[in-house]
């Protein structure tokens, strides 16, 4: 189980961006993270994953987990193909190379192993990201914002991608998005933050209010009933 | 669907031909043949043509003379262009990621940046004496600035994204380093390198003409007082040729093999 609790965090001269901040995740779990710009999301998947560890109070139950990222840019290296690009982040083993192609054929990709990431398509980047992020076998997956860029099938092929692989391989989602649909699609549970400073004023448990299995059409009923009941989540909707 | 790139490997026969007559060989014939051309019809005194010229380099290479005092500066220019690259990669890099060492170094930078070649040269021939070690620093100390400028802009140009990356992958060291961060430095290395061996050699002349008994320089200066034009010609072409022949085979392959990607 991951814990954070934060008590405070702020940036240089400024003051707090984050004030007892106390949420858990459970092993397995699919968890979205909605508030409105600038709220301090970014900030705390970068706390999350170690990027940023200058806060006081503590993030514990990560430690011996593999986690990985998938950032709002795809951030490829552009000097490196494809295969080389989601094989970064593993050993060289003809194993790693046998599991790299087998995620490029996942999203869709095996053709363009050779490519480098100037002759793919954004939507093609991000699925390279998707694949390297998947590579590790991650058992903590954080995603910020990442298919804010995309068009609408292709960021939904994309979540319905994610989805799949985070079931088969039982990993722990933490997802950053401003998109109700995305968060419903992803999530079996959603946090919404207000800010100045960043407080948890919203968890709920939207597992057992979607109905699973019946499509675009029971996400949209979901999202209604959220908002309905819960309007201060047009606040954190791009 | 983005089409696969398809290789074409042309014949080596006609990838020689074409070499011979591109304008880059071309271009050096035709300069030659007008030199020939000039000499044969103004006959000055003080020009020889490119055929006694060619003549003299045979001679002195099969005398042995040329083959060892090329040598002698081709070690130093090695010598001299490994420790200014290594040296101001190192502290170019440091300025760049360390803001206070900037702060610190770069009046002095600057400073060295201005102050002209042949005062280093004689301020090193007079304090360390006429040495391999005085001439050695003295061509380091004249380049080592310029090549720090270079990579304290490649520091800063370093893309902190794709370093979070390895971060957040915890990339091992070594592969954080060749992947990631290196690759993004080509360009400087590159740019370092060719402004490098540019000047170095010149500088290693200069060196060798004031203060050695040995090297290219050296014999340039024999050839000066004895007013041997033909065998200054001869010199110049041979230390000219290697250069040439560095920037051709090492230099510009390598530059392609590291920019490949962005020529797909």
């Amino acid at each position: 189980m991951l814990t954070v609790d934060i008590h405070h965090k702020r940036f240089a001269g400024q003051p707090d961006v984050i004030r007892g901040l106390t949420f858990s995740v459970r092993e397995g779990e699919q968890l979205a993270l909605m508030g409105p710009s600038g709220a301090g999301k970014s900030t705390l998947l970068n706390m999350i994953v170690g990027l940023d560890c200058d806060y006081t109070g503590a993030i514990t139950g990560h430690g011996q987990q593999k986690v990985t990222q998938l950032f709002q840019e795809p951030r490829l290296m552009p000097w490196l193909t494809t295969m080389e690009n989601v094989l970064l982040v593993a050993d060289n083993s003809p194993q790693s190379r046998d599991r790299a192609l087998q995620l490029l054929q996942e999203v869709g990709l095996a053709e363009q192993a050779s490519l480098y990431p100037g002759q793919l398509s954004g939507g093609m980047k991000k699925r390279v990201a998707l694949a390297r992020a998947f590579m590790p076998a991650p058992s903590l997956l954080l995603m910020d914002e990442p298919f804010g860029s995309l068009d609408l099938p292709t960021a939904r092929a994309l979540r319905a991608l994610v989805q799949r692989l985070c079931q088969a391989q039982g990993t722990t989602l933490i997802c950053v998005t401003h998109d109700l649909t995305e968060a419903v699609t992803l999530a079996d549970r959603l946090l919404f933050f207000s800010k100045e400073p960043m407080t948890l004023v919203l968890d709920k448990d939207i597992f057992s209010m979607k109905a699973k299995g019946l499509g675009e059409e029971g996400i949209d009923h979901c999202c209604q009933a959220i908002l309905q009941h819960h309007p201060c989540i047009l606040r954190g909707i791009a | 669907m983005t089409a696969p790139v398809i290789k074409k490997t042309a014949p080596q026969g006609s990838a020689v031909a074409a070499w011979l007559y591109s304008p880059r060989v071309l271009s050096v014939v035709i300069w030659l043949l007008l030199w020939q051309l000039v000499v044969t019809i103004l006959q000055p005194e003080l020009l020889p043509a490119p055929t006694a010229v060619f003549e003299s380099l045979w001679q002195h290479a099969v005398r042995g003379d040329l083959v060892s005092q090329l040598a002698v500066t081709l070690r130093r220019l090695v010598i001299a262009f490994s420790l200014a690259l290594l040296l101001g990669m190192v502290l170019g890099l440091a300025m760049g990621h360390f803001k206070r060492l900037n702060d610190w170094l770069d009046s002095i930078l600057t400073l060295m940046l201005n102050i002209p070649a042949l005062v280093t040269i004689i301020l090193c021939l007079m304090w360390l004496g006429l040495n391999e070690v005085a001439a050695v620093t003295a061509v380091v100390m004249n380049k080592l600035p310029n090549m720090a400028a270079i990579f304290r802009e490649g520091a800063k140009a370093v893309n902190r994204e794709l370093l979070e990356v390895a971060k957040v992958y915890r990339l091992p060291a070594s592969k954080a380093l060749f992947k990631v961060y290196l690759p993004q430095l080509a360009p400087y290395f590159l740019a370092a390198a060719r402004t490098g061996q540019a000047l170095v050699w010149k500088i290693v002349l200069v060196v060798e003409l004031l203060g050695c008994s040995s090297g290219v320089g050296f014999k340039l200066s024999v050839f000066f007082q004895m007013f041997d034009i033909t065998s200054i010609l001869a010199y110049t072409l041979a230390f000219v040729a290697i250069i040439y022949s560095f920037e051709s085979f090492i230099l510009r392959p390598w530059e392609r093999r590291i920019n490949r990607w962005q020529q797909c």
